[in-house]
């Protein structure tokens, strides 16, 4: 038998034509630094210019100031109040991740009840459809009038925002099992039970995660419109004070604006790292 | 240990019907009609089909595209309901034959599950039928050996080649020690080398596992190959035209394909072929 062995070198070769880790690392990077670094300078160049180059203008200077901050100047006032916004991140980030994780947990287990059966789908489908027709900064005032509290209002607006794609994009994972592997499942005798949680689950998975990453800045965004409906934390809030002094206070504004960017593309960065590491049979991620 | 496992164990020892252990597979009088949008198109896949198969037969089911080789070997397997007529696969109807894993199966693509290893793959049908995981590990090992993928357990599907993910879903079907093996053009997406190996190869398994088999092909060469009686079957509507025995000795080897016999069945059944269609 032996000799009947595809000879085939299965791992050996794409390794060792891959350039080093940094090499590799720094390929990936240097396009999107690029761009930014070019953003950047545009950016700068047309702030001074708006200051200093339009002395015709009807603008003031605080006004000039207040239509686009200096990169410079938002990068000072990020570090003059780093206390005060990395802790309204922190909070936002934190409520999010709980609404998130909810929202992940209900939107599959919807999922999972909608896959039972045809008819159980078509009563729930619209209904969940028609949830996501509410603009998220109509439904908070109403869910802040009758959840009152701070943070149980976050995690409820990010949950609220989670399940959504979760439940529509895992429906479809859970539906889209090869023909032949349910047959297989037949073959075997395999009951209900394990045909989902051997089959349908695991093909479910690349699914979920699509969703997760969509529902990772859905639930950032959530969780700060609920924080614009008034409370004492996070980023929304300092967002709400900020705006009262937009003059004076535009390039805070701007830098916590790109602060929540940051943190959003943080949160989108570690759901795409678990997917690797909880998800890694899909071929985009595959070592030949 | 799963019960059909005991059942079996006892229905031996005892030994009181002789009959459901000559035959492996009894198909009686099976009509297949698909039903279409209405009676006047509904397509008549199968009529009035009869095929008895020993224990211990190697039979291929050959015919072109639509003559129901495909069908019926769905409705052994009990993936399909016939219209009309009786199967019995290990003395059982076919529905009980299936809930009682009486034959395995193997696919026309190797449909593999990606998110598990070969070893895991082979073990599937072990967990669902509730073996022990080191019971399930050991005849994994065994089964991979056997189909010489040994040093390939801890390889996903993807990193091997079409032929070598065949060779794990034969492995797959063999698991629980099936009585019967029921094939559907397991080697058609295959170049012809690989395709001639895994003959060779399932001859051997065959040989020393003492399953039945039952091979759907579209290959003449292959069927006369393989077989102890090539089934030719005829379309619209589908049925046998003729059994033809294949008396080549056995082991079958490379030479076998260059004697005057074997080149006398295959034109044989060339020229039945050509009569049906």
């Amino acid at each position: 038998m032996a000799t009947l062995r595809d000879p085939q070198p299965l791992t050996t070769q794409a390794t060792a034509l891959s350039p080093q880790p940094f090499l590799r690392w720094w390929r990936i990077v240097w396009p999107p630094l690029l761009i930014v670094g070019l953003i950047i300078g545009v950016w700068e160049i047309i702030s001074l210019l708006l200051v200093n180059g339009l002395e015709e203008s009807t603008f003031s200077y605080r006004q000039q100031q207040s239509i686009l901050p200096a990169p410079t100047k938002v990068l000072a006032a990020f570090i003059a109040n780093a206390d005060i916004f990395l802790n309204a991140a922190r909070v936002t980030l934190v409520n999010a991740f709980i609404g998130f994780a909810i929202g992940a947990v209900i939107g599959y287990g919807l999922a999972l009840l909608m896959a039972q059966a045809r008819w159980v789908e078509r009563s729930f489908y619209i209904y969940i459809v028609a949830s996501q027709m509410i603009p998220v900064i109509a439904l908070a005032p109403i869910l802040y009038g009758i959840i009152k509290e701070e943070t149980l209002l976050k995690i409820t607006v990010a949950a609220y925002l989670t399940f959504f794609p979760v439940t529509v994009n895992v429906l479809k994972g859970l539906r889209s099992v090869n023909p032949l592997s349910l047959e297989l499942m037949q073959t075997y005798a395999a009951n209900r039970r394990e045909v989902y949680t051997k089959l349908r689950m695991p093909t479910s998975l690349p699914y979920l995660f699509n969703a997760l990453k969509i529902a990772s800045t859905g639930s950032l965004i959530g969780a700060i419109v609920a924080e614009l409906m008034g409370g004492n934390e996070g980023i929304g809030v300092l967002i709400l004070k900020l705006q009262y002094n937009s003059y004076a206070a535009s390039d805070k504004l701007w830098a916590l604006i790109i602060e929540a960017a940051l943190v959003g593309m943080i949160f989108f960065l570690g759901v795409s790292i678990l997917e690797r590491l909880l998800v890694p049979w899909q071929p985009e991620f595959r070592k030949k | 240990m799963p019960e059909k496992v005991e059942n079996k164990l006892s229905a031996s020892s005892s030994n009181k019907d002789k009959e459901p252990e000559t035959f492996a597979v009894k198909i009686d009088q099976v009509t297949m009609r698909y039903p279409g949008l209405d009676k006047n198109q509904s397509v008549l896949a199968l009529s009035e089909v009869s095929l008895d198969i020993k224990r211990g037969e190697f039979i291929s089911l050959i015919g072109p595209s639509g003559c129901g080789k495909t069908t019926l070997l769905r409705l052994i397997a009990d993936l399909l309901k016939p219209t009309s007529g009786t199967l019995t696969i290990g003395g059982k109807p076919a529905t009980l034959a299936r809930q009682g894993r009486e034959y395995g199966f193997v696919p026309q693509a190797p449909t593999l599950y990606d998110w598990r290893t070969v070893l895991k793959n082979v073990e599937m049908p072990l967990e669902i039928m509730g073996f022990a995981k080191a019971e399930r590990e050991k005849r994994a090992v065994e089964l991979l050996e056997m189909v010489g993928l040994g040093d390939f357990q801890h390889k996903y599907p993807w990193q091997l080649s079409g032929g070598m993910q065949q060779r794990v879903s034969i492995a797959r079907a063999l698991s629980f020690k099936p009585a019967i093996l029921l094939m559907d053009e397991p080697f058609g997406a295959l170049d012809e080398m690989t395709r001639e190996r895994l003959n060779g190869e399932l001859l051997n398994i065959w040989r020393d596992t003492k399953t039945t088999i039952i091979f759907v092909t579209h290959s003449i060469p292959e069927a006369v190959f393989l077989s102890t009686r090539v089934v030719v079957m005829s379309p619209r509507p589908g049925r046998i035209s003729k059994i033809v025995p294949i008396d080549l000795p056995y082991p079958r080897v490379y030479e076998t394909r260059e004697s005057t016999r074997y080149f006398e069945l295959v034109s044989e059944i060339r020229h039945n072929l050509r009569e049906v269609e």
